[in-house]
């Protein structure tokens, strides 16, 4: 018999992550569409790094960093009593970071695609530059936001080298890609195969169902 | 659709909330793995209380206990890295060993293993997998006993390296390789249903792989009690009985 709970890990991070992204990328790529700051692209570099550096390195980092050996990790235990390596929370901020490129870029492209005198018509008619953005600019680029939403899902469900590495394979950060790896070790080659099955199927589904219902946003995408 | 959503959300958020129960989270070498589910179950049946497992190479688990792992007792392949902890103030106590392990050549293809190591130099074996002696107490062991053999030479472009004794039990089973250097334990593993053909390395080729366990401080500080249950447990009739019935050696 499957165990699930490995899936329901993998599921509660994922919505938890692309929630949280969510939010944190409609701030993030408006700045990065339309500020005027001569730096910026040092800022798009970062945003895009975790597109091209390992998950292993990644992990590592957010391993060293949050440790409690660490500056960082060593404060956040006195002072808030958390330790976020091999822990649920360690993982989706390892996600966040994982994943952020996959929902700031389609996003900001969304953003960049928006003729421009759809904002200035919007501030002509005596609109704050908030509720341009609420009302005007968001609306007109759901497809965009789709996408990052469902990208970012996909990634988080496929997430392998930053779990391993700051995951430490306990019941509560199990999720299901390693629990395919701890089968494979383990010889349990039937778990494996029925973990990897379920892990497809799914994957599958969830693509088919958003190209379905958004053939025209995804085209744009492209 | 919100609604949809707010339902969707709130199920995935409550579904896995992680029970506070009383338990024991152990750090287990690969090697041990298998003979590791029926310690823990036989601890369970004894004193009731549940064992997390969490695997790994003796290297890696020992990098993520430095980085504070929330794990309660180590079990090592090998002496050095839970020596290692100790001096560096990770662990309570300094190691004891609770198995010695052991080395068999296996292959699952149609071979006569009957000469040993020797065997090897036969051209039927083109590849021929050995864990990696930097990080696995096995790998160690295995080259030592090829050289004592007097084979590290004549074989060294055979060899393909794995991470740890698991990554050479599975290019064995997967019959990528032709045979491979690993634990005896595997050959009890209840997951493997084809045994192949085996034979034990001779025993005066390669110092003994003494396994050894350390109380860590993140147990002693949190959970003493269950901790220091389970670290005697695994000195039990018990689980000698069932670390020899995996092949290990306990006296």
């Amino acid at each position: 018999m499957i165990n699930w709970i490995p899936f329901l890990i993998t599921l509660k991070l994922a919505f938890i992550t692309t929630l949280i992204l969510f939010f944190l990328s409609i701030p993030i790529s408006y700045w990065l569409t339309y500020s005027k700051f001569r730096y910026k692209f040092i800022f798009e570099a970062i945003v895009s790094l975790p597109l091209v550096l390992p998950p292993s390195v990644l992990g590592f980092y957010l391993l060293v960093t949050f440790s409690s050996q660490s500056f960082i990790g060593e404060f956040l235990l006195n002072n808030f009593d958390v330790s976020l390596p091999f822990t649920f929370p360690g993982l989706v901020i390892g996600s966040i970071i994982y994943s952020l490129p996959f929902m700031v870029q389609p996003i900001q492209s969304g953003f960049q695609n928006l003729p421009i005198a759809l904002k200035e018509a919007s501030y002509t008619l005596g609109k704050s530059r908030f509720q341009t953005l609420i009302r005007v600019l968001l609306p007109n680029i759901k497809a965009s936001m789709l996408t990052g939403l469902v990208l970012t899902f996909a990634h988080t469900i496929g997430e392998f080298g930053v779990v391993l590495m700051m995951g430490g394979n306990l019941d509560e950060t199990r999720v299901a890609s390693i629990a395919i790896y701890d089968s494979v070790n383990k010889l349990e080659y039937d778990t494996a195969h029925s973990y990897s099955l379920v892990l497809l199927v799914f994957s599958f589904i969830i693509l088919t169902i958003v190209y379905l219902f958004n053939k025209k946003g995804f085209k744009a995408v492209k | 659709m919100r609604k949809i959503l707010f339902v969707l959300i709130s199920i995935i958020l409550f579904s896995c909330g992680d029970d506070k129960q009383d338990k024991v989270t152990i750090a287990v070498a690969n090697n041990m793995r298998y003979a590791m589910d029926e310690i823990a179950e036989e601890f369970r049946r004894t004193h009731n209380l549940n064992i997390q497992i969490s695997s790994g190479s003796s290297g890696t688990l020992t990098t993520q206990i430095k980085q504070g792992a929330p794990f309660d007792i180590f079990i090592s392949a090998n002496m050095k890295y839970p020596n290692v902890l100790f001096e560096e103030g990770y662990a309570v106590n300094s190691p004891e060993v609770y198995a010695y392990g052991s080395l068999i050549l296996w292959t699952l293809k149609d071979y006569n293993l009957s000469e040993g190591l020797a065997t090897l130099m036969n051209s039927k074996f083109k590849k021929i997998a050995i864990a990696n002696p930097e990080t696995a107490p096995y790998g160690i062991a295995a080259v030592e006993a090829m050289k004592n053999a007097g084979l590290n030479d004549s074989l060294s472009s055979k060899v393909v390296w794995g991470e740890g004794v698991s990554q050479i039990n599975q290019y064995v089973k997967s019959k990528s390789v032709d045979a491979g250097i690993t634990s005896k334990s595997v050959l009890y593993s209840k997951n493997i249903k084809e045994k192949g053909r085996s034979v034990e390395v001779n025993k005066e080729l390669y110092t003994p792989i003494k396994q050894g366990i350390v109380l860590l401080k993140h147990g002693e500080k949190l959970n003493a009690k269950n901790a220091e249950l389970f670290y005697k447990f695994m000195f039990s009739d018990k689980t000698k009985t069932i670390l020899t019935k995996f092949g290990y050696d306990v006296n």
